[in-house]
């Protein structure tokens, strides 16, 4: 296990007194592993979350160019990099912001091809994906791993978060066993609400990774921008479903 | 007896708000409520919510007041309580 520098202990000595976090918290943020699916919206802020706060290494999974539809909420990205890949600039901007952590960028989204030793790699995965397909796809590889996902979804001023820690949880299928079926993949957002969502699914995952806290286990957790609203509703794990029911 | 629900994600977004209030006969089961709701509302948000068959589409959630419910579910509703119709969300 790599131990703290004297470095670290002078860049993260405002979190290092965070009750239960502390010196071994520290450690263990340093030593993980953790994959972020697509840096857009979602994706770009809390992957700087997790580098701000001493994630050891992130891998970054996105395909695609930056276009000028993204720049109101792909915070992580630069009006001047418009045309080039999202995943490159992303890196820039962690690496400059962080350069003692690791960050390994793939330049496409995650699939069938990568999904299996892309997870296995990883101590934990965030989903901020706009395909439902690639949320499955990370969901069914998560529960066959045993790995810990952190789903997060966003829509016009709303969000959701769920924890899925395979064997204790409800996995993403036995909640919603199938995509909408009329879902558009553009839809309204606030970069105010995707940066909100972010910083909640990486605050669930440090506190998972570091074993602080209480991380959000059996509920989904729903909010309202619109009207502040938030909302733990309680879900329930599927003694039939067809990728967690066995485990 | 007044029934609140409310709307998340695309489905206020294609009713064009974020929740209606209905009337419907005392001990309506839930089914029967959502009947009544779709009475006002476009053939678009209907599709959102059940499928061919007047079935709950698996993707749809229902919370009553704070706890999922089935669309199955026989037990009456009460004066005043809210129903959430909950459609996943994701990244982008």
């Amino acid at each position: 296990m790599k131990e703290l520098t004297d470095e670290d202990l002078k860049i993260y000595e405002w979190q290092l007194d965070i009750p239960g976090h502390g010196v071994e918290g520290q450690k263990k943020l340093k030593n993980c592993v953790a994959l972020i699916s697509r840096t857009g919206g979602l994706g770009g802020p809390l992957a700087f979350q997790l580098a701000s706060a001493g994630v050891g290494k992130l891998i970054l999974a996105h395909g695609g160019d930056l276009k000028h539809s993204d720049l109101n909420r792909q915070i992580l990205m630069k009006h001047d990099d418009i045309g080039k890949p999202r995943c490159e600039i992303a890196y820039e901007t962690l690496k400059r912001f962080n350069p003692n952590i690791e960050v390994e960028i793939i330049n496409s989204n995650i699939s069938e091809d990568n999904v299996e030793e892309l997870i296995e790699r990883s101590d934990i995965v965030f989903d901020c994906a706009p395909l439902f397909e690639e949320r499955f796809l990370m969901n069914r590889e998560c529960v066959k791993q045993k790995k810990p996902l952190v789903d997060c979804g966003m829509y016009s001023m709303e969000g959701q978060l769920i924890n899925i820690i395979p064997g204790k949880t409800p996995c993403l299928n036995c909640i919603f066993p199938e995509k909408p079926p009329h879902w558009k993949r553009k839809f309204p957002v606030f970069g105010a609400v995707s940066t909100l969502l972010a910083s909640l699914g990486a605050i669930e995952g440090l506190k998972i990774i570091s074993g602080f806290g209480e991380p959000l286990m059996n509920k989904m957790l729903y909010i309202n921008t619109q009207t502040l609203e938030f909302k733990k509703i309680p879900i329930t794990k599927k003694t039939n479903c067809p990728t967690c029911g066995t485990i | 007896m007044k029934i609140k629900f409310v709307f998340t994600s695309q489905i206020s977004l294609i009713a064009k708000k974020n929740d209606q209030s209905i009337e419907v006969v005392d001990n309506s089961s839930i089914q029967t409520a959502i009947m009544e709701l779709l009475k006002s509302n476009s053939q678009e948000f209907k599709e959102l919510i059940l499928d061919q068959h007047d079935q709950l589409l698996p993707a749809i959630l229902l919370i009553k007041n704070d706890d999922q419910i089935s669309f199955d579910d026989k037990s009456s509703l009460k004066d005043g309580d809210e129903i959430m119709l909950f459609s996943p969300m994701s990244g982008g």
